[in-house]
């Protein structure tokens, strides 16, 4: 049979990407370094100096559960992607009971025997896993009500959970990664002009009904940063001088004034771009911006490529949490857009949000090997 | 390229691509377009933190007069500052020269490990080898293999460690090394600056103010600081506050203690301590990259601490230690038979009876808190601070009123009385007859009249009993009225239970009791033991407070105040925040029986028979009094001497308690009690009672 032959046709060493995994390799080193940085001086005097430790033993682990997952054809984690699912759902859900982190915040932050995860982390893999799954079927199967039905349930449940943390951020990124994926799936124009007209009534409710006023501060904030003195244009206030101050040059690894000084909150985290541009300039920057530019479009060419619809959904659906990511992190950092609490992939420090980079770029790994081109040049 | 258009993997890529000429465009923008601009104001945009000390509640006496109070100190801080290590030594050598030249005290973590003038090792490291070598490895020296770890080598390491040049001569590299390794230790940066030396003088922060540009990095900074006036005669009252100790911080974190900071830790300081410390303040302020002030962000004004006024009359405590000091004195030189010269300590309860307060207190040998306040560099206050620690003579910081324990001996007696008139084994007007001699299972007990050949006293009531203080009746009475009795009503008048003053380190005292014996002595009870116990004798240990407030339920009609020494909370600006009202309990004790004890005890200071006359001659009215006298249980040393009163008899305000240990006698005693009496009704001068009596005659018994 044909998928049979295809099933045994891979070469691990041969049909591995060593493009996608170098690029990622290269950048996590950056970001190590960065993290490290970032932490030598801690505001109020907190201790940093197990940050970049932390950060090289996610990666060490990150690589492992990469290489491992690559090697194992993607199809196989179909069948496990519903217990992943109810395992990430329960974690979201343990995190509203026994969660930290309300000083930053919402409640993200799971405790378990001295190491904090972030289970929204990893839920995000799940999701993406579980809506690909549904999307396959109502594009092969008949009936469609009910796969469609299903999926809606499946999709709001996360991040419904995320929601109640508060973590509006994550909550934007689980849609993001939806309707990138539902659009890859092939939802007609029309569908999609309905939603966007349907969504702004949405928003105006939401902006009068639900949103907090921080949340608005936030959204204000974006169109005249220099006019409040809220704690969110003061950060992002800060942000900006640091990554202007780096100028073409930066001003050098672990030389930043504002980084060195502990003048930009949570650098280390939520603000990282910072210390790069302030450490490593222009130059830096840019190098940053365009290896995740290229990590982007190398898994969008995999989803384009990949063999078969499921590949193609699950590399789609990972490929939008990266960019949302990278373009909601970098873009508020130089006050282009509100400020929320996503990482930059691979870059900032947290062990959780690393390792979920790392096992989703294994998932990618896996698809790419199979690809439709790679299959064909060896025949 | 119609395909192109509907190839949503390419429409995808398009918009990211989008994204990121946005983000570069914006970066190039920032970071070269405007790039100097942003760069030259992150010079000076240096943010630090800086925590506006509170100043600490003041603490006054029940008149006003400040007793603690702040005083506005400088301290020197030390800033992280780019630049290379010779200029950073050069820096610390300007520094550490301004601080000798006024003579600031300059303590480093260094001297508990390595000491320059002595050239040795500190006391953390200097018995062992393995300790030096693990302590130079933990804070980064090079050690060579096979070497020797002498001082003089660790000496060597430490110059190179901090580049220290030959230019220094030994002892300036020395005086360096000594900053250099608290930065390192201690950790210091351009937002969190490290404080290195704490109340310095005007002269100092002037010149480093003036010299600034030799200093970069160096700051200063002023704060307030605790200072005790007249503190040395309420020193056991005021206690003192020194830095929290890592129990205390782990504790009261949460309460937004830092690991700097001061706390109480006896006396009044600690049991107020949640009205007496503040809300520090914070100020946000951008400083250059010298670390020097450009402008202020944001500033949070620090909330003072409360002020606490106390129940302590400044005046009568300094009568009183004036007389207990006249008084040790003239005891120790009297002499007598039983009399060893060694009385060398006491301690003196003043209670208001109608509320609780407490007017006086005083532990002799008394010391001044002021000491606690000084720096860890001040030779001479720590020298002191050792000495009152190591003094188990005279045990200098035991708070003797409500710390120490002592048997009431014939103090105890109304108690006896108290019990036997409630309980309905004497009335009133009873007789017990004294024939000189009692025996109980066997034991004789012998009235110490008559053993010097006086005579016994024959035929007694309990007003008789009293005044003469006679033995064998209260060993009758006692033995009838029976241990569990006796107990009950010890218990009652707070004898050997917590007071609840308002004071840390309270201790409870035990009373004779069947419980007691049997659980220190694994012995049944004897009624010869409750013949012991009638008068004050065997197990009871009470402390003066205990008694002095015994004395006050008597004198008030059977009502058992809680003691305390605070009298109100105030607002910095006098407004009250809370005025401590009387806490009583009513002693279950009929009038009769009072009266009945008044009476022996006013008795007391009326009889003809007594053994010591007119002490209180010059008083203008009555006073109540019970001298007592215990045994220590040790050889060649002096009985401990009490007496209580109260006063005036007939409308009593105030109840003393004196004890004073190694006395020798009760009586010898009484003149504290006189010399507080006289100076309390000079004080508060009470027309009312002064014509009611004239010139009483005070006799005592033991």
């Amino acid at each position: 049979m044909y998928s049979v032959e295809k099933f045994q046709g891979v070469n691990l060493v041969k049909h591995f990407d060593y493009f996608l995994f170098f690029a990622v390799l290269i950048l996590s080193g950056i970001g190590i370094v960065v993290v490290k940085s970032a932490s030598l001086v801690m505001p109020n005097g907190a201790d940093g100096s197990r940050m970049a430790m932390v950060q090289v033993a996610a990666m060490v682990l990150g690589i492992v559960a990469a290489l491992v997952l690559s090697s194992i054809d993607y199809q196989y984690y179909k069948n496990f992607s519903f217990i992943l699912y109810l395992g990430s759902l329960m974690l979201l859900v343990l995190v509203l009971i026994f969660g930290t982190g309300e000083q930053f915040g919402s409640k993200s932050w799971l405790n378990i025997a001295g190491i904090t995860v972030q289970p929204s982390e990893l839920a995000k893999i799940s999701f993406v896993f579980v809506v690909a799954y549904y999307l396959e079927k109502i594009n092969e199967s008949e009936e469609k009500i009910k796969p469609i039905a299903l999926l809606a349930v499946f999709a709001a449940i996360p991040i419904g959970l995320v929601l109640l943390q508060p973590d509006m951020g994550t909550a934007l990124v689980f849609i993001f990664i939806f309707c990138i994926m539902v659009y890859v799936a092939g939802l007609s124009y029309k569908y999609i002009a309905i939603g966007f007209l349907s969504s702004i009534p949405v928003f105006l409710l939401s902006w009068f009904y639900l949103l907090e006023d921080y949340q608005k501060n936030r959204i204000i904030g974006l169109f005249k940063p220099e006019s409040g003195s809220t704690t969110y244009t003061f950060n992002v206030l800060r942000s900006i001088m640091a990554i202007g101050s780096g100028r073409l040059y930066g001003q050098g690894l672990f030389q930043g004034t504002l980084t060195q000084s502990a003048s930009v909150p949570v650098k280390e985290s939520d603000f990282i771009f910072s210390v790069i541009g302030e450490e490593l300039g222009f130059i830096g920057s840019v190098a940053v911006v365009l290896l995740l530019t290229l990590i982007i479009i190398r898994c969008l060419y995999i989803a384009k490529t990949a063999r078969d619809k499921f590949g193609s959904y699950v590399v789609s659906g990972i490929c939008g949490m990266y960019a949302f990511h990278f373009i909601e992190n970098t873009g508020m950092s130089i006050g282009l857009l509100p400020v929320t609490g996503i990482p930059l992939p691979f870059i900032s420090q947290g062990g959780t949000s690393l390792l979920a980079s790392f096992i989703a770029i294994g998932v990618v790994l896996s698809v790419s090997m199979r690809r439709k081109k790679a299959l064909f040049e060896d025949e | 390229m119609k395909k192109i258009l509907k190839d949503r993997f390419f429409i995808l890529g398009f918009f990211v691509v989008v994204g990121v000429v946005i983000i570069i465009f914006r970066l190039f923008n920032l970071q070269i377009v405007e790039g100097q601009q942003y760069y030259e104001y992150s010079q000076r945009g240096v943010l630090q933190e800086r925590i506006i000390k509170a100043p600490r509640g003041r603490i006054l006496d029940r008149n006003g007069i400040p007793i603690a109070v702040n005083r506005m100190g400088f301290s020197v801080q030390i800033a992280y500052v780019k630049m290379s290590a010779e200029e950073r030594n050069r820096m610390i050598f300007n520094l550490v020269q301004i601080f000798e030249k006024n003579n600031e005290i300059y303590k480093s973590l260094l001297d508990d490990y390595f000491l320059y003038d002595t050239m040795e090792f500190g006391p953390k490291i200097k018995d062992s080898q393995d300790k030096a070598y693990s302590w130079a490895k933990e804070i980064g020296l090079k050690i060579e293999k096979n070497v020797d770890i002498t001082p003089q080598y660790i000496f060597k390491l430490l110059k190179q460690k901090y580049e220290l040049s030959d230019e220094y001569e030994d002892k300036d590299a020395a005086k360096v090394i000594k900053v250099c390794y608290d930065l390192q230790i201690k950790g210091y940066s351009i937002r969190a600056p490290l404080t290195l030396i704490k109340d310095v003088k005007w002269e100092t922060v002037a010149e480093i103010e003036e010299r600034h540009h030799e200093l970069p990095g160096v700051t200063t900074d002023w704060e307030p600081f605790r200072e005790y006036i007249d503190s040395f005669y309420v020193g056991h009252i005021l206690g003192y506050i020194r830095g929290i100790d890592a129990d205390e911080y782990e504790a009261l974190k949460s309460k937004g203690y830092g690991y700097n900071d001061l706390i109480g830790k006896t006396g009044v300081e600690k049991s107020a301590e949640e009205y007496l410390r503040g809300l520090d303040g914070k100020r946000t302020i951008e400083v250059d990259t010298n670390g020097r002030f450009y402008r202020n962000l944001s500033y949070t004004p620090a909330e003072p601490g409360k002020d606490v006024v106390l129940t302590i009359d400044l005046r009568l405590q300094k009568a009183v230690y004036e007389s207990v000091e006249k008084n040790i004195q003239r005891i120790r030189e009297k002499g007598g038979e039983g009399n060893f010269g060694d009385a060398n300590a006491a301690a003196v309860v003043v209670l208001d009876v109608k509320t609780g307060e407490v007017l006086a207190m005083l532990s002799y040998p008394t010391f001044d808190p002021a000491i606690f306040l000084a720096g860890a560099g001040n030779k001479e206050a720590q020298q002191k601070i050792l000495e009152l620690n190591n003094d188990s003579v005279n045990t200098p910081l035991l708070n003797r009123p409500i710390q120490g324990l002592y048997a009431p001996g014939s103090t105890f007696k109304p108690l006896t009385a108290i019990a036997g008139l409630e309980e309905g084994i004497i009335k009133v007007n009873e007789i017990i007859r004294d024939d000189g001699i009692y025996y109980i299972d066997g034991m004789k007990f012998e009235c110490l009249e008559y053993r010097h050949g006086l005579g016994a006293h024959g035929n007694l009531t309990i007003e008789r009993a009293l005044a003469t203080s006679c033995n064998i009746f209260f060993h009758i009475l006692g033995k009838e009225t029976g241990i569990d009795n006796l107990d009950k009503w010890a218990k009652n008048f707070g004898l050997g239970e917590y007071t609840g003053i308002d004071l840390p380190g309270e201790y409870k005292g035990n009373r004779n009791s069947r419980d007691y014996k049997a659980e220190m002595f694994h012995e049944a009870w004897y009624p010869a033991d409750t013949a012991q116990a009638a008068i004050g004798q065997l197990f009871n240990q009470f402390t003066p407070l205990q008694i002095a407030n015994y004395v006050s339920s008597i004198a008030n009609g059977g009502y058992k105040y809680t003691p305390h020494v605070i009298k109100r909370i105030t607002d910095y600006d006098g407004t009250v925040v809370k005025e401590i009202e009387p806490v009583f309990e009513k002693i279950p004790v009929s009038e009769e029986t009072i009266e009945a004890v008044k009476k022996g005890m006013v008795a007391v200071t009326n009889s003809i028979d007594g053994t010591a006359v007119t002490v209180f001659d010059s008083l203008p009215y009555k006073v109540a009094g019970k001298t007592g006298t215990a045994q220590t249980g040790r050889l060649n040393e002096s009985d401990n001497g009490l007496f209580v009163c109260y006063a005036p008899a007939d409308n009593p305000r105030v109840a003393i308690a004196v004890v004073v240990e190694k006395g020798v006698w009760g009586s010898n005693t009484a003149p504290i009690a006189l010399d507080i009496l006289k100076k309390y009704f000079e004080l508060y001068d009470i027309k009312n009672v002064s014509d009611s009596a004239k010139s009483d005659e005070v006799v005592f018994t033991r």
